[in-house]
């Protein structure tokens, strides 16, 4: 059996009287891309935020085996967040030179790699907060890349990437565990999931509601594709067919 | 469509406040960000027009009714510019805001008047104050009415200022390093009012060069004379019509504007400069207050070690009579001043708040650079004093106390380590209440060791001993501070 990479148990994430999260756990090892699925303000975000420790959180989240969120933890993490997470007064090189500066680790030849893939040299010497938001998230892909982490946490990555980023994104995402690394990935996007994910959790209102491979949680539901599964799963079936038939 | 100006006024309250929206970092709390910075603008409207209201009032007690003119016209420029200047970061991504009205049927004639308004919300009730405490003291002390005229002449060069910089920061970056420095220097002409408004109970017409009364602001002072009365009323008209000329271009471009940038180099650089994880965070700090719009806080130790110049200079023999009183207020003030620095630093980070989180950088670490920089801030206006104090003959003795006056800035900027921690926390914009409290608390960090050195000094006599007493009670509280801090 694989190393467990990401472990939670029992996470609850609270903004003030609302709860974001509701008791979630599951694991994660090494080579798998485990995507949770869920509509808008199920709390797929938070379950990453709070993994990344930038909100607050209780329960257990165990990360490598060295514990919860920390600094310490950060260098083997790669983070994509569903908006940008750059430093818009720098340049990309500026950001990328820090990045690779304050992680201690830098391979250009990889860097170079990936500016190329994504198609960013051109860009390098212009201020982020000019470029458009797929050519920002481009450089936090880049840049949650670059170091090659054990673990990458993907919030809704494929926000406003064009289709050709996409597919080399998707690309990487497979090397990545193709060479023992995991993944952890949001979104809401059926076909996404369909086509990347190894296992799948179903989340609703801060919990999950189902868990397993595709066929595992297409069989549980009855349904003949994912998005049929993940709707009956959310109860919203019936709730469409109704809310249509009132149109 | 006054509602509609209302609600365009507090979306640019939000962009202006928090400047998150883009960054990663979701807001969690618009709604209190917006409020919170109502507040302020009601807080600045009441506290600065009481201050106002005091010294305008002090000055006709006295017998000086003409240094009224200048305290108004301080005050007023003051709660103006300080009110509407947020504006400035708004109109950095506010583009949208005109694509949405104009898809809501919104002719051009109505964009134009909603843009107006909600310009002019930003800055109606320090206005409001500034001139209904103005109108009641000169109608209260009658002759002419230097406090209504200082703060009409005040009101209209604030709203030039303000508008001044919303135009400037809308313009194309074609040269960005002259926008950096049009930044820095956005914040000189706050500091001159600020500095200036201690030296006004000093003035009096008699001692003034006469030639000041057919200057703009100082002819004022000489309105009790009609020739004169009637200059200012010229100036005034001349201010009133320069504010409205540029608050109308500015209002259109509050909500319609993009920054456009063009590259920072030219050339692209070859390969990539990788740098120790600390001077790293120093470049990135360095970098992101320069090329942000608090830039202007780096005028900060420049122009307070101008002013303290220009006193001691104006005072004659300042320095040499008052050796003590100068090498403690000095670092003093200074401590205080300063001590707002790393949080502005902190703060030119929130856009990328999550960007930071994200990687392996710990707030101890990133401490360690806002204190490296805060006490190059100091040494920039130190050394400069030191070197003039040992040219007016000061003991070596005597300037341990600029030497060592960090300390206090020291622990400050630990504590805004905390403070900013609690702002991200908050979704980019704490209460008012919060930043009252921290506010006072930076000053209590500041004072602690500053009372330290001058218990110290009364029982021992000695600068050393006094300076290296209020080092060691700087540092432990800095050492309290990062341990919440290395929790994280």
């Amino acid at each position: 059996m694989a190393d467990n990479v990401l472990t939670v148990s029992n996470l609850f994430v609270k903004y003030g009287e609302r709860v974001a999260v509701n008791g979630l756990s599951f694991r994660i090892t090494g080579g798998e891309i485990y995507g949770l699925l869920g509509p808008n303000g199920a709390g797929k975000s938070s379950t990453i935020k709070a993994v990344l420790g930038l909100v607050k959180f209780s329960g257990s989240i165990d990360i490598l085996g060295m514990g919860p969120p920390s600094s310490r933890v950060m260098n083997s993490i790669g983070a994509v967040m569903e908006y940008p997470a750059v430093l818009e007064a720098l340049t990309p090189r500026e950001f990328l030179e820090f990045v690779g500066s304050v992680r201690g680790e830098f391979d250009q030849k990889r860097v170079d790699a990936l500016i190329d893939a994504f198609e960013l040299r051109e860009y390098m010497e212009m201020p982020m907060i000019s470029l458009s938001a797929g050519n920002k998230q481009k450089v936090a892909v880049v840049s949650a890349l670059m170091h090659r982490p054990k673990l990458l946490l993907l919030d809704e990555p494929f926000n406003a990437l064009d289709v050709k980023s996409v597919r080399i994104m998707k690309g990487l995402i497979q090397k990545h565990v193709d060479e023992g690394g995991a993944v952890l990935f949001s979104t809401h996007i059926m076909e996404v999931a369909e086509k990347i994910c190894t296992r799948i959790g179903i989340i609703n209102a801060g919990s999950i509601m189902a868990e397993g491979t595709l066929q595992e949680i297409e069989e549980k539901a009855n349904a003949g594709n994912l998005e049929d599964a993940f709707l009956k799963t959310i109860h919203a079936d019936e709730q469409i067919r109704s809310l249509l038939e009132g149109l | 469509m006054r509602r509609v100006a209302s609600t365009v006024y507090r979306e640019l309250l939000f962009q202006g406040y928090t400047a998150s929206r883009l960054s990663g970092m979701k807001p969690s709390n618009a709604r209190s960000a917006v409020r919170a910075s109502k507040w302020n603008k009601i807080m600045l409207s009441t506290i600065y027009g009481a201050i106002l209201a005091a010294m305008s009032v002090i000055s006709y007690i006295v017998g000086r009714p003409y240094s009224s003119s200048l305290e108004a016209f301080v005050w007023s420029y003051f709660m103006v510019t300080v009110s509407s200047l947020n504006m400035s970061f708004a109109t950095q991504q506010s583009g949208y805001i005109k694509d949405l009205l104009l898809t809501l049927s919104v002719n051009e004639s109505d964009f134009s008047k909603i843009a107006t308004l909600s310009f002019f919300m930003t800055m109606d009730f320090p206005i409001y104050s500034a001139v209904a405490v103005t109108a009641v003291i000169s109608i209260v002390f009658g002759g002419f009415p230097y406090a209504f005229m200082g703060a009409v002449q005040g009101i209209a060069l604030g709203i030039a200022t303000s508008s001044g910089f919303v135009m400037l920061s809308s313009r194309g970056a074609s040269r960005p390093r002259m926008r950096s420095l049009f930044r820095v220097f956005s914040i000189v002409p706050l500091l001159i009012v600020v500095m200036f408004s201690g030296y006004i109970m000093e003035i009096s017409p008699v001692s003034m060069n006469h030639e000041l009364s057919l200057f703009p602001i100082t002819s004022t002072f000489f309105g009790g004379s009609l020739v004169y009365a009637l200059v200012t009323v010229i100036y005034t008209v001349a201010f009133i019509a320069l504010a409205a000329l540029l608050f109308f271009r500015a209002s259109g471009l509050i909500i319609s504007s993009q920054e456009v940038y063009s590259s920072y180099r030219r050339k692209a650089a070859q390969g990539f400069k990788i740098r120790g994880r600390i001077s790293a965070l120093l470049k990135v700090d360095m970098v992101q207050s320069f090329r942000s719009r608090i830039a202007g806080i780096w005028a900060l130790p420049f122009g307070y070690l101008v002013a303290a110049i220009a006193s001691a200079f104006s005072n004659g023999s300042y320095i040499s009579r008052n050796t003590f009183m100068f090498i403690v207020s000095y670092p003093l003030v200074l401590g205080i001043m300063l001590s707002f620095l790393p949080y502005a630093l902190y703060l030119s980070e929130i856009r990328g708040a999550i960007a930071f989180r994200i990687l392996p950088i710990s707030p101890i670490r990133n401490l360690l650079s806002k204190e490296v920089i805060a006490i190059i801030a100091y040494y920039v206006a130190e050394v400069p004093m030191m070197v003039l104090l040992l040219a007016y003959h000061a003991q070596i003795q005597a300037l341990m106390p600029l030497v060592l006056g960090f300390g206090p800035l020291f622990a400050s900027t630990a504590f805004m380590a905390i403070f900013f921690e609690k702002t991200v926390r908050e979704g980019g914009a704490l209460s008012t209440l919060y930043t009252i409290i921290y506010g006072m608390v930076t000053l209590m960090i500041d004072a602690i060791p500053l009372g330290s050195f001058i218990i110290a000094y009364l029982l021992m006599h000695s600068y050393i001993s006094s300076s290296i007493i209020m080092l060691a009670v700087s540092v432990a509280e800095a050492v309290i501070m990062m341990v919440p801090l290395s929790r994280k």
